[in-house]
């Protein structure tokens, strides 16, 4: 660690070394100095007082609904059984796409340069053939993300949702493709990412009404506690008037667990 | 006189704590992460071992650190965001991605730096998905207590309004060296500098937060304007 300048001024030393004194981190000889000099400087002494007077505002004391809140959401944690590790997940995120899928749109992506160069010279005629191209690709990503959510390995379905986050603007396919997995997918996993995708996707865009209907419409089709408490965080997040309704219903309702029932009514409690 | 200055951590750095406060964990904690139960004496316990087990997938271990840290977290929110329940969700969420990040913590390292990493990314991000848009109320960044008498108190919300007033990062690192009792050598790996460099932006942030203080005291700024 470098060496601190001094200061020569004894106001402006102080006021150097009161964070240090404050973390007790003062040598004992410059503490000394220290507090002499707050003894006989009324502007450092004020201003000693201002950061104690900082370091003791009260601190407010936690809601215990909190805590029910934390056992709430630990419990489910450990309820779903096939929870994906982190750094799979990411591996996945990572992974290539399966050779047939990239062969695909590699052939795509030559066959419309190929395409592009052999049409039309002018300028506003390249633009139209750029944006059908671009058309084209967008298709074929489409494509290849409903594919992969066919498939029989729940890993590279989960890559299917995850490839559907970079499509951008949410496609009527994709979506009920998703409400799809979100409603039938055996892997709580693929529930829980797909859910995630359809929040990100269509939350705040002109799908949002689908995407809301979609999530309510799949909230009785679920068996984890685990994707019903985090079906019960996007519903509070977009807070569609039906879902307090549904959640009225699934605080009281015994048929789920209670963890997700406490979820549930604490929803009910954060509505505004 | 001046007052003792702050003990490391404020008391509440990792270490030798109680491994369950009033309300807290129960046995559930005290369960061997396999095997058979054994009994571990509470004291014993550091938010290092603590977090290691969490991340070789023994989660409920992750309750006694809640019970140990959610309150300090829900403050740090609380000063910087002024808004209660954005920062009981905050809390909640720092938790979430503790078990979703779980195995990226490094047994040996310090929990309380990766735990506030992982603390300031979930306001980022939930900043960013608000626009920065969170209504910000004075009585959580600066609470008064109902003993306080009433110079006390008019103090308290000119603090608060001063805190309000101080840019995000200021406020920002200034809450955490002390409200929540980091030392400079953790605040500078939080924010990847060195810790001199923190001393200076918290020596810097304390001087302009005077300075919003007294103009707010003798009347220069109104109490309600907004920065």
């Amino acid at each position: 660690m470098s060496k601190e300048v001094v200061p020569d001024n004894s106001c402006a030393r102080a006021e150097q070394w009161l964070p240090d004194y404050w973390q007790d981190e003062l040598r004992s000889g410059d503490r000394a100095w220290l507090e002499q000099h707050l003894q006989t400087c009324a502007e450092c002494a004020e201003l000693a007082a201002f950061w104690r007077e900082l370091g003791q505002l009260p601190e407010a004391e936690p809601d215990p609904r909190q805590r029910r809140r934390f056992d709430a959401m630990l419990t489910a944690y450990e309820a779903t059984p096939s929870r994906l590790a982190w750094t799979q997940a990411w591996r996945m995120w990572l992974r290539p796409l399966p050779l047939g899928l990239a062969l695909v749109l590699l052939l795509a992506g030559l066959g419309g340069g190929w395409w592009l160069h052999g049409l039309g010279h002018s300028a506003q005629g390249q633009a139209s053939e750029i944006a059908e191209l671009r058309e084209e690709v967008q298709d074929t990503r489409q494509l290849v993300v409903l594919s992969m959510l066919q498939q029989q390995s729940a890993n590279d379905r989960l890559a299917g949702v995850s490839y559907s986050n970079r499509l951008g603007p949410l496609d009527p396919q994709i979506m009920q493709a998703l409400l799809h997995s979100l409603q039938y997918d055996p892997s709580p996993d693929v529930r829980l990412a797909a859910l995630d995708a359809l929040q990100h996707a269509g939350g705040g865009g002109e799908a949002a009404p689908a995407v809301t209907r979609g999530l309510l419409e799949a909230f009785p089709y679920q068996n984890s506690p685990l994707v019903q408490v985090a079906l019960v965080d996007s519903l509070l997040e977009l807070r569609p008037p039906a879902a307090r309704a549904l959640l009225q219903k699934v605080s009281t309702d015994h048929a789920y667990s209670p963890e997700v029932r406490q979820r549930a009514e604490w929803g009910l409690t954060h509505w505004q | 006189m001046l007052g003792a200055p702050l003990q490391a951590g404020n008391g509440k750095t990792e270490g030798l704590l109680p491994l369950c406060l009033p309300g807290g964990c129960g046995s559930r904690s005290r369960r061997a992460a396999h095997g058979p139960q054994v009994i571990i004496q509470p004291e014993s316990i550091t938010d290092d071992v603590l977090m290691s087990r969490v991340r070789d997938g023994d989660v409920q271990a992750l309750a006694p650190l809640f019970d140990r840290h959610h309150a300090a977290l829900l403050n740090f929110y609380l000063r910087t965001t002024g808004n209660r329940a954005s920062s009981e969700d905050l809390v909640q969420d720092v938790f979430v991605r503790i078990l979703k990040y779980r195995r990226t913590y490094r047994p040996g390292s310090r929990f309380l730096t990766w735990m506030y990493h992982i603390a300031r990314h979930a306001r980022v991000d939930y900043l960013r998905k608000r626009h920065g848009e969170i209504e910000w109320d004075d009585a959580y960044a600066a609470p008064v207590l109902p003993s306080d008498p009433a110079e006390s108190a008019q103090h308290r919300l000119w603090l608060a309004l001063a805190l309000r007033r101080l840019p995000d990062d200021k406020r920002e690192v200034l809450v955490l060296s002390r409200f929540q009792g980091l030392r400079y050598e953790a605040i500078a790996q939080l924010l990847n500098c060195e810790p001199g460099a923190v001393k200076v932006r918290v020596h810097r942030a304390m001087r302009e937060l005077r300075e919003y203080f007294h103009q707010i005291a003798k009347g220069q700024i109104a109490n309600e304007e907004k920065p």
